[in-house]
């Protein structure tokens, strides 16, 4: 066993690499290191491969599939915890319950006695030159806004967390600003501008209420977690209801407004031209009408078969999800998750539906796992991923 | 591995509503990991047991501070370092551990994905156990608490008091090391 054979190879770039090697996988790496890697990679084709199956064996986390261990130190835990707090631990049967999966969906069963703070989740967006130069702007002029926004340069949207004047949390996914104007919190309002996905916890405050502005839509939160994803590119805004009260309107209809049950969700259609358009009355309360230009739909809220979590929050457990979905769509994620461009160059691959879910893959295995289900080729030309048939 | 938004809810509803629910959920969520964490200081698996134990004893005695803990991981893993190093220097007071002295214990090769799943070979399956096994104790424990832990460089480095640029050069010896072992296996 001769080490400097494999030296020799790989060249005088080896040490680079495993250390580039180390920082993807630990998942470490900037957007730079990760296209360094890959081109030094491609250059050594034969290397490529061993690595790649060592890295893929390596990413592959043990599964904990069985709780023995647990259960058993539990018991013993418990028991010690029942002699030094017999007035807390008296009752037995909290050692006894069975264990529930840890799932963001549970967490919002509990009872509203006593929160202290509100939880929901906002996407919006909308092109922040729109902001700036609309007239409309939802927040007045001349106060200097302030802007906060998350680190973009990581393979996975970061989850940073920002805090607002008023104790507000805020978990800011990738590509995503938020903006409120230095008088936050006076004069009875609290009100943000949001671009891209985020997750807010309220600090509670009933005599100031808070209002996320998301296109032309705009959310009041009464006690509330809800998701709502609006992406410049999408052609509705998606709010989906968790728990609590939510008061959904639109600016060109400020009176028309919906209010959501929990486990749903409403889908709004926005297009650039309506969010300026005032709108003409003609209304059908149906499950899929027309309100003047924006067309909505209700549906219920569904978790995936088999676990807990529900596709439209999955994205905070650093989950990418799609259920039966056009790969238009899919691609339209994976961009957004990964912070790469992908073009569908055939038509015919654009409505092809896949259902799934990516944790921890990488670019190019997610690719390969979809490559599985239907056969496309792959081609990367200058940072621009290429999906196409042959 | 658990989200760090999971984290701060169980940590919330332990805090504010002393939640036995929550706290059973967090013991369960760590228990493993922060047991193997002391077993490598102390080298007895009772012991671990019961530091790790301790912890989460505190941890519920002190509940209504929690929220000015920054990061509750990082917290656990080092209130169980010091505790596994009061046991193991109160015998002899000036035994110092070193991260060079560390007995790391790494899950077996059918913790992993099987081999077939991945069509390589099992031979190829036991020498990256085997490259993983030979690393010398400091590397190991900082490769165990990033690659089957899950922590970040940073939190790593806040546990064991050393920097991110040596958690950085350690993780590069290990991956070369583990790339470097199979290459003559495969062909």
């Amino acid at each position: 066993m001769d080490p400097y054979i494999y030296k020799e190879t790989i060249g005088m770039h080896a040490n680079r690499i495993w250390e580039l090697l180390s920082r993807k996988m630990d998942g470490e790496a900037s957007m730079d290191e990760l296209r360094e890697l890959e081109q030094l990679l491609m250059n050594l084709p034969e290397d490529a491969y061993k690595i790649d199956i060592v890295t893929s064996y390596l990413q592959k986390k043990p599964d904990s599939g069985t709780f023995g261990e647990e259960a058993l130190a539990w018991e013993k835990h418990i028991g010690l915890m029942q002699n030094l707090h017999p007035e807390e631990f008296d009752d037995a049967s909290s050692a006894i319950l069975p264990r529930r999966r840890h799932s963001l969906a549970s967490h919002f069963r509990w009872p509203k006695v006593g929160f202290y703070s509100i939880l929901f989740v906002v996407i919006f967006s909308a092109s922040w030159l729109l902001y700036q130069n609309h007239a409309s702007s939802p927040l007045s002029p001349g106060a200097n806004p302030i802007q906060l926004s998350a680190q973009n340069n990581l393979p996975h949207p970061s989850k940073t967390k920002k805090i607002l004047p008023d104790g507000t949390q805020v978990w800011l996914n990738g590509n995503s600003h938020i903006s409120y104007q230095d008088d936050f919190g006076k004069n009875n309002k609290r009100e943000v501008v949001l671009i891209g996905e985020a997750f807010f916890d309220v600090t509670h405050n009933a005599h100031v209420p808070f209002i996320v502005h998301a296109r032309s839509i705009n959310i009041t939160v009464k006690g509330t977690a809800f998701n709502v994803k609006a992406y410049p590119e999408d052609k509705n805004v998606e709010t989906s209801l968790l728990r609590g009260v939510v008061e959904v309107s639109s600016k060109a209809d400020p009176k028309r407004k919906f209010v959501l049950k929990p486990s749903e969700k409403i889908n709004i259609s926005v297009s650039a031209d309506n969010e300026t358009l005032p709108s003409t009355s003609g209304k059908k309360t149906v499950s899929e009408s027309t309100d003047g230009n924006n067309i909505y739909s209700i549906d219920k809220l569904q978790p995936e078969p088999g676990s807990d979590i529900i596709p439209e929050v999955a994205w905070l457990q650093n989950k990418l999800m799609f259920s039966s979905e056009p790969l238009s769509e899919i691609v339209e994620k994976m961009q957004r998750w990964y912070g790469a461009t992908i073009e569908i160059k055939d038509d015919r691959l654009k409505d092809l539906r896949f259902t799934g879910a990516f944790t921890n893959e990488t670019l190019r295995q997610a690719l390969n796992e979809l490559q599985a289900t239907y056969p496309f080729e792959i081609n990367t030309d200058n940072n621009v991923v290429i999906l196409y048939i042959k | 591995m658990i989200d760090q938004i999971q984290l701060q809810l169980l940590l919330e509803r332990i805090a504010v509503f002393g939640d036995h629910d929550a706290y059973k959920r967090l013991f369960w969520a760590f228990y493993k990991d922060l047991n193997r964490f002391a077993y490598s200081f102390v080298k007895s698996n009772e012991v671990a047991e019961e530091i790790v134990s301790d912890v989460f004893v505190n941890l519920w005695k002190n509940r209504m501070r929690l929220l000015e803990i920054e990061n509750l991981k990082v917290y656990l893993y080092v209130a169980v370092k010091n505790l596994s190093i009061r046991h193991s220097t109160r015998n002899n007071r000036d035994h110092l551990i070193s991260l060079d002295d560390l007995a790391v214990d790494i899950p077996s090769t059918s913790a992993y994905a099987s081999p077939e799943e991945l069509c390589i070979s099992a031979e190829l399956a036991a020498a990256i156990h085997t490259a993983i096994q030979n690393l010398p104790p400091r590397c190991k424990i900082i490769y165990k608490l990033i690659r089957e832990d899950g922590l970040r460089y940073k939190e790593v480095a806040d546990i064991l008091h050393i920097s991110v640029k040596t958690i950085d050069a350690q993780m590069t010896i290990a991956t070369k090391k583990i790339c470097q072992s199979i290459n003559f296996v495969l062909k």
